[in-house]
C-alpha cells in the first residue's frame, strides 16, 4: 500500500485549508454569473425565503398541452412531464432548460420533436402546441388554513408548435 | 496556535484500529453497493434526451456536447460496483477505493449534466481519503496477501471531518445572508410549504407540518439549521465535537426527512466513519474465538449485514409499506436505524458518565 509520508499529509491539509474557501468563492462568483460548478466541496444553501409573516409565496411551473382535436389545454406537472428525471433534479431541470425564453426559442427541431411525442404519449391523443408557464402562487393562512389568494402568471413560452 | 497543535490535530485526533477501520470498510462497501448506486434504469433515458437538455454544469463536463451512449453509462457501471467488490473483500484496497471515486465522479457527471446538480460529493471524497486510511489493513485478500502489519492512518478521518465541517458552513453561511436569521421572515416554513405543495412531496409528517402555525417553532428551526451548519466548521477542530455534530446531522436528516422528505442517505457512509468502530470490533471480538477462526468477525459481521440490507431491498422493491417512492423505504429504514444508532450511543455516553460522577462523588 501506498502510504504518505507525515510532512506530505501535512502539506495537503494545507492545501485543503487553502484550497476549500478559495473554491467556495470560486463557486460563488461563476454561479452568480452562470450555475454552480461541479465538482465542488459544497452543500446546497437553500438560501430564499418565501414567507414574509402570514403571506407565502410559491412558484409554480407546468407544462400546458393543448389538445389537437378542441384546442383544449391540459396541464401537467414537471413531475408528471418528465417523469423519467429524479424529483431531486426536476425543479432545477426545469429552470436550467426552460426558464429563459430565448434558450427555449434555441431549440433544435429534435428536441421540439421530443416534447410533442411526450405531449402525444401523455394525451393518449395528438398534442398541438405545448407552453411552459410559471406561476407565482400568493397564500395567506385564514383561521389556520392555508388559501390561495392570487395567482400570477410570471411567464408562459410556447416550446412545441404546429403550423395552423 | 503553533505548529503542535496543528500536528496534535492532524494526526492524534482520531485513533483508529486497523480492524475497526475493516470493519467500517466492509460496511460503507455493502451499504453503497445496495442502496447509493446511481439508478441504472435511468441511464437508457439520459442517453435517449435530446442533446439540447445536456446542460452540463460549469466544469471538465462541458468538454463534452451530448450525453454519452447508454453502453457508456452500463459499462462504467459495471466498473464501479466491481471496485466497491473489491474494495469489500480488500483486494488491491487502494487501487480499488481510487477506482470507485473516479468512476462516481464520472457517472455522477453526467448525470448532474441535465441542468441540476445534487451535492453528493461526499461519496466521492469517502473511498478517495479511505483509500489512505488502511482500511484494507485487515480482514481482506490483501492482509492476507502480503502478511505485514499495516498502521491506521487517522488523518484521513480528520480530513474528511474537515470536508463535512466545511461543506455543512457552505449550507449554513448563503442562510445567514439570505435572511434566515431574521425574525419575521420563517424560511424552514416557506421550504416545506414548496415542497408540499408545488413538488408533491407529502408524505409522513409533513401534512401535519404544513398546518402548523407557531412562529416561535417555526423561529428555531431556522435558527437551529443555521447554528448547525455554521458550527460544524468549528466542531471539526476536536474530535468529540465532531462525532456531536455528526449526531445532529443524522437527527438533521431525519427531521428533514419526515418533514420535507427529502432523505440524504448518500452522506451516511462519511457519517459512519466516525462511529466508534475499534469498540463495535472489541464487542464482536469477545464473542469469538479470534486464534481458532480470525475470519470469523468480518463473515458475521458481512453476513449479519448482507441479510439485513438485503431485506431492507427486498422490501422497498416490493413497496410493501410506502407505496410512495419519497422517502423510499430503504431511506426510511437506514436512516430510523442511524437514529437507532445514535440515541443506544448517547445513552451508553450519558450512564458512563453518571456512574463516573456518582464514583468521584462516593
Amino acid at each position: 500500500m501506498f502510504n504518505l509520508s507525515n510532512k506530505t499529509v501535512k502539506r495537503l491539509f494545507i492545501f485543503v485549508l487553502i484550497y476549500l474557501p478559495l473554491q467556495y468563492a470560486v463557486v460563488g462568483i461563476v454561479g452568480l454569473k452562470s450555475s454552480e460548478p461541479w465538482p465542488a466541496f459544497v452543500f446546497p444553501g437553500f438560501k430564499s425565503v418565501y414567507v414574509y409573516g402570514d403571506s407565502y409565496q410559491l412558484n409554480d411551473f407546468v407544462l400546458a398541452v393543448e389538445i389537437n382535436d378542441n384546442r383544449l389545454m391540459r396541464e401537467f406537472t414537471p413531475r408528471q412531464f418528465f417523469y423519467e428525471i429524479p424529483n431531486s433534479q426536476l425543479a432545477g431541470f426545469v429552470r436550467t432548460n426552460l426558464e429563459s425564453a430565448v434558450d427555449i426559442r434555441a431549440f433544435d427541431s429534435s428536441t421540439r420533436k421530443w416534447f410533442h411525442e411526450r405531449g402525444n404519449e401523455l394525451l393518449g391523443t395528438p398534442a398541438r402546441n405545448i407552453y411552459y408557464v410559471h406561476r407565482r402562487r400568493h397564500m395567506t393562512r385564514i383561521d389556520g388554513r392555508l388559501k390561495t389568494d392570487s395567482v400570477k402568471v410570471v411567464k408562459r413560452v410556447r416550446i412545441a408548435e404546429v403550423a395552423d | 496556535m503553533g505548529n503542535n497543535w496543528f500536528d496534535r490535530w492532524i494526526f492524534e485526533s482520531y485513533q483508529p484500529t486497523i480492524q475497526g477501520l475493516a470493519l467500517f470498510r466492509i460496511f460503507a462497501s455493502l451499504l453503497i453497493l445496495f442502496f447509493l448506486m446511481p439508478d441504472a434504469a435511468y441511464y437508457t433515458d439520459l442517453a435517449s434526451f435530446p442533446d439540447d437538455f445536456f446542460t452540463p454544469p460549469p466544469g471538465p463536463m462541458m468538454f463534452f456536447d451530448s450525453f454519452p451512449p447508454a453502453w457508456f453509462f452500463y459499462s462504467i457501471h459495471v466498473l464501479l460496483a466491481l471496485s466497491w467488490i473489491c474494495v469489500l473483500i480488500g483486494f488491491k484496497t487502494q487501487k480499488a477505493s481510487i477506482a470507485a471515486a473516479i468512476f462516481m465522479l464520472i457517472l455522477l457527471g453526467f448525470i448532474f449534466s441535465i441542468g441540476k446538480v445534487n451535492h453528493q460529493m461526499l461519496i466521492i471524497l469517502l473511498p478517495l481519503l479511505m483509500a489512505f486510511s488502511s482500511w484494507g489493513g485487515a480482514y481482506s485478500f490483501d492482509a492476507g496477501l502480503s502478511g505485514k502489519k499495516t498502521k491506521a492512518n487517522g488523518w484521513t478521518l480528520t480530513l474528511l471531518a474537515l470536508f463535512i465541517g466545511f461543506m455543512m458552513f457552505t449550507a449554513g453561511f448563503p442562510k445567514i445572508l439570505g435572511g434566515w436569521l431574521n425574525g419575521d421572515t420563517f424560511a424552514t416554513q416557506g421550504h416545506l410549504l414548496n415542497q408540499y405543495f408545488i413538488r408533491g412531496r407529502t408524505e409522513l409528517l409533513s401534512g401535519y407540518m404544513v398546518s402548523m402555525n407557531i412562529p416561535l417553532i417555526w423561529g428555531i428551526l431556522d435558527w437551529g439549521t443555521v447554528f448547525f451548519e455554521t458550527g460544524f466548521l468549528i466542531a471539526v477542530l476536536r474530535a468529540g465535537w465532531t462525532r456531536l455534530f455528526v449526531c445532529f446531522a443524522v437527527f438533521f436528516h431525519f427531521s428533514t426527512m419526515l418533514t420535507l422528505n427529502i432523505a440524504f442517505l448518500v452522506n451516511f457512509p462519511a457519517y459512519a466513519a466516525f462511529l466508534p468502530w475499534g469498540k463495535i470490533h472489541e464487542s464482536i471480538a469477545s464473542l469469538v474465538d479470534l486464534n481458532e477462526k480470525p475470519y470469523t468477525i468480518p463473515l458475521v459481521f458481512g453476513g449479519a449485514l448482507f441479510c439485513l440490507f438485503g431485506i431492507i431491498k427486498i422490501i422497498d422493491k416490493m413497496y410493501l409499506l410506502t407505496p410512495t417512492r419519497e422517502p423510499s423505504f430503504d431511506e426510511l429504514a437506514l436512516i430510523s436505524g442511524a437514529v437507532l444508532i445514535v440515541l443506544t450511543l448517547g445513552l451508553k455516553k450519558a450512564i458512563g458518565l453518571f456512574s463516573s460522577v456518582r464514583t468521584q462523588s462516593v
